[in-house]
């Protein structure tokens, strides 16, 4: 992320009020997403008692929680104008840090408590487990852009070479989780959560390639 | 010349101990014609299931039921009941722990002629690297040549057990004490064997 030029057109009072706005409408969209599993059940939960159960409740809350925050993480690297005016690109880039280790931490999370409650010897390997090997594929995506992200300097890994698969893998990253949450989980085989899906994804392709394509038009305008 | 005539003997040995003492005649397996197949009760409804992934090792005459034998060996992942969930949790600890006991077989230790063409084949049926005794029936449905490939043999034999699958290990009874998954599950194995005539 650059985090040069730092526009400061909107007032404080209005920063304060979109801050607020954007802040209550993302927690209370986060709390209608979460919602999903307790109103479109899956039936593996019926069958799973005591500290499975909650295991795996947990698992899946954890699991769409990772969904939206990889969504809001990729929505926060893209920035645009309207973000970049209302927290400031240096406050994108800290949050955008902060969320990428959150991120794997739930991700980490989610994948334990899922597979605890079948039992660890029993991993869902093989052909018709694909929706989940996805997840496992989109985990290592997860691990890659945290771990070169948190320790590139550690490593020595040039920041040319760190960029040039950092936003590749997010993107990747994007599409797997939208696979593996429309194909593993029973709650979103139903058609209303489906469509929430496919909509949240085909909105969040169309800022980053607006975002994408209003920068670079910027850039071409600048440099004439 | 003493060389050619020792092996002539010998070799005449061999082949007529073979003779005296010898298998029955071996079978292979027709994969895209047999089946381990099963069923069992879910509240109301049952379910139907099977095994896509077994072996089978046949050696088998009406004549020489004492050399006759059936080998199962079935691999527990390649379980299907049509719904992915369902086969993800049968094969979680909660039914056969596939992950730690990856195979059940299925050995034949005596064949016994029942009449009309049923055979009991009594064996070891092993599950969770236990041995069980079990007595399949199998119905000899005919032998006859291949309909779609000359010169080869088709045997098909057809049979029905019902086991108990907690006194098997196959769950500890959590889901049967609630009225959800019953203990009685029906097997159906449905066999084509080839050989050459």
């Amino acid at each position: 992320m650059n985090t040069s030029s730092a526009p400061t057109t909107l007032t404080d009072f209005k920063l304060a009020i979109y801050r607020v706005v954007l802040g209550a409408g993302f927690l209370l969209f986060l709390s209608g997403v979460l919602a999903i599993p307790s109103y479109y059940e899956t039936t593996t939960l019926w069958y799973k008692t005591g500290v499975d159960k909650i295991m795996l409740i947990g698992g899946h809350y954890l699991g769409l929680l990772g969904f939206i925050l990889l969504y809001l993480q990729i929505i926060i690297s893209a920035r645009g104008h309207f973000l970049d005016q209302v927290f400031g690109p240096a406050k994108l880039l800290r949050l955008h840090r902060l969320n990428g280790l959150l991120l794997f931490l739930i991700a980490a999370a989610h994948i334990l408590l899922v597979l605890i409650p079948e039992g660890l010897a029993n991993l869902p390997l093989g052909r018709k487990f694909w929706p989940e090997l996805v997840g496992a594929a989109l985990f290592v995506c997860i691990v890659l852009l945290a771990g070169s992200s948190h320790f590139r300097q550690k490593i020595n890994l040039p920041y040319n070479v760190w960029k040039s698969f950092h936003r590749p893998v997010g993107y990747l990253a994007l599409l797997l989780v939208t696979v593996h949450v429309l194909f593993v989980s029973e709650s979103f085989e139903q058609t209303i959560p489906r469509i929430f899906v496919l909509g949240l994804f085909t909105l969040t392709v169309l800022w980053t390639v607006s975002v994408k394509a209003s920068a670079g038009r910027k850039m071409r305008n600048s440099s004439k | 010349m003493k060389i050619i005539t020792t092996t002539i003997v010998a070799l005449l040995l061999v082949f007529s101990s073979s003779i005296a003492f010898g298998a029955a005649r071996s079978w292979d397996m027709d994969e895209a014609h047999s089946g381990i197949y099963f069923s069992i009760d879910h509240i109301f409804s049952k379910v139907m299931g099977h095994f896509n992934e077994f072996t089978l090792d046949v050696n088998f005459d009406p004549a020489q039921l004492d050399e006759s034998s059936f080998a199962f060996t079935i691999e527990v992942g390649s379980i299907a009941t049509n719904i992915t969930k369902r086969d993800k949790h049968l094969l979680s600890a909660d039914f056969f722990d596939s992950g730690k006991f990856p195979q059940m077989s299925f050995v034949s230790s005596k064949i016994t002629d029942a009449g009309n063409g049923l055979y009991n084949v009594t064996g070891t049926l092993t599950v969770k690297d236990k041995p069980y005794e079990l007595t399949l029936p199998l119905k000899l449905e005919g032998v006859k040549e291949h309909p779609a490939k000359k010169g080869t043999e088709v045997a098909g034999f057809n049979g029905t057990v019902v086991i108990d699958r907690l006194a098997h290990g196959v769950g500890g009874g959590k889901f049967y004490d609630m009225g959800i998954v019953g203990k009685d599950v029906e097997i159906f194995v449905s066999l084509e064997v080839l050989s050459n005539k």
